[in-house]
């Protein structure tokens, strides 16, 4: 069963799609949690999801903004698509009846 | 190949982010340029990445190995070597200066006295930079990426086993650690962790030189170890091999300290050997 920061990045790559990359991602994971979300974290984790063949990583252009480095490109492959899955019914269905009220 | 340009106030990250793999680097630090992080947080960043992945590198077998088999005996080693071997050679230093003249080296017992410790001086040194440089390559090729890590504890053990000698009126063992020892182990961490090979006729060189000094210095080395003093080499193959009232139980130091040096001289004749295979 993946982890639930292995959920929330590959879900954020998939949303993205095509312009799925370290900083976007990070970004993306930032704004759904409100919380700041670590390089170390963050690429240690692709790395393991990459590991686990959930997801595809190559280097992409560099571009004017970034100083001229280049992107880690990010596209989850079929099989990280079967785990967010998984784990999406996983918890729908122990959230059956349960209310969080936010507070 | 488009040019990176790093902003202002980076050099810091810079320096850190060359501890990270290239790919990596390169992408982090693009990513944090795009967030636009000032150099403080992007440090911070940096280091908690540089951190991880060093913690991760513990959890194979290579780091422990070099670890166990360089950092632990040869930091000990070198540290102990070091103080022993440069103190000893300051006071002589001291005294010949103090108290010699010139014109004493027309009395030949004097100058024998003079050649003796002169020689005993250079090998001596010659072997803390040799044994050094080996451990430093050796180091690194047995753990190309955690190769820093080790390198700094070793360096460490080295400054920090031993300390030099209190209250002497003069003392070389901070002067020869930083000149013949560290100096020494980071060109060999750097020649290591490019991975090329040294090329036979070095290599070669290397592992000839290194033998040949050990054999001398090795009365030298168990001195540092059992009396805290250097002792001189002794002539004839018993100051090597030692006698029957003398068995020189501490012999086995000399392969500890040199096998980072054959170690190089096999891996080298090993690259040399696959490379006209192919």
């Amino acid at each position: 069963m993946l982890g639930e920061f292995e959920y929330l990045l590959l879900t954020a790559a998939a949303r993205l799609g095509d312009e799925a990359y370290g900083a976007a991602i990070r970004e993306e994971i930032e704004e759904a949690t409100g919380a700041p979300c670590s390089i170390g974290a963050l690429y240690t984790t692709l790395d393991r999801l990459e590991h686990k063949g959930f997801i595809k990583t190559w280097m992409g252009d560099p571009s004017p903004e970034r100083g001229g480095r280049p992107k880690r490109m990010v596209r989850v492959t079929a099989n990280g698509a079967r785990a967010a899955s998984a784990f999406y019914d996983a918890v729908m269905r122990v959230s059956r009846g349960v209310a969080w009220s936010a507070k | 190949m488009e040019r990176e340009v790093t902003p202002r106030g980076w050099w810091a990250v810079d320096l850190l982010c060359a501890l990270l793999e290239r790919d990596e680097r390169a992408a982090v630090c693009g990513d944090l340029l795009e967030a636009q992080a000032s150099s403080g947080r992007a440090l911070i960043e940096v280091g908690g990445l540089v951190i991880r992945r060093q913690a991760a590198l513990w959890l194979g077998w290579r780091p422990w190995l070099a670890l166990f088999t360089i950092v632990v005996p040869l930091g000990f080693l070198l540290s102990l070597s070091s103080r022993w071997f440069s103190d000893p050679i300051a006071a002589h230093l001291w005294l010949y200066v103090r108290l010699g003249e010139w014109r004493y080296m027309t009395i030949p017992g004097w100058r024998r006295d003079v050649i003796e410790a002169a020689t005993i001086a250079l090998v001596g040194f010659a072997a803390l930079a040799l044994w050094s440089w080996t451990a430093g390559f050796v180091l690194a090729r047995l753990s190309r990426r955690a190769w820093w890590t080790l390198g700094l504890v070793l360096a460490l053990a080295i400054v920090f086993t031993v300390g030099p000698v209190k209250n002497a009126a003069i003392s070389l063992t901070a002067t020869v650690r930083v000149l013949l020892v560290l100096l020494p182990l980071w060109s060999g961490l750097r020649s290591g962790i490019t991975g090329k090979a040294l090329g036979t006729v070095r290599t070669i060189t290397l592992a000839v030189a290194t033998i040949a000094v050990t054999v001398f210095m090795s009365r030298a080395l168990e001195g540092s170890v059992t009396y805290g003093w250097l002792v001189p080499p002794q002539p004839g193959p018993d100051g090597i091999f030692g006698t029957e009232d003398d068995l020189r139980p501490l012999w086995w130091i000399s392969l500890v300290i040199a096998w980072p040096a054959a170690y190089a001289f096999t891996n080298s004749i090993r690259g040399t050997a696959s490379r006209r295979s192919r």
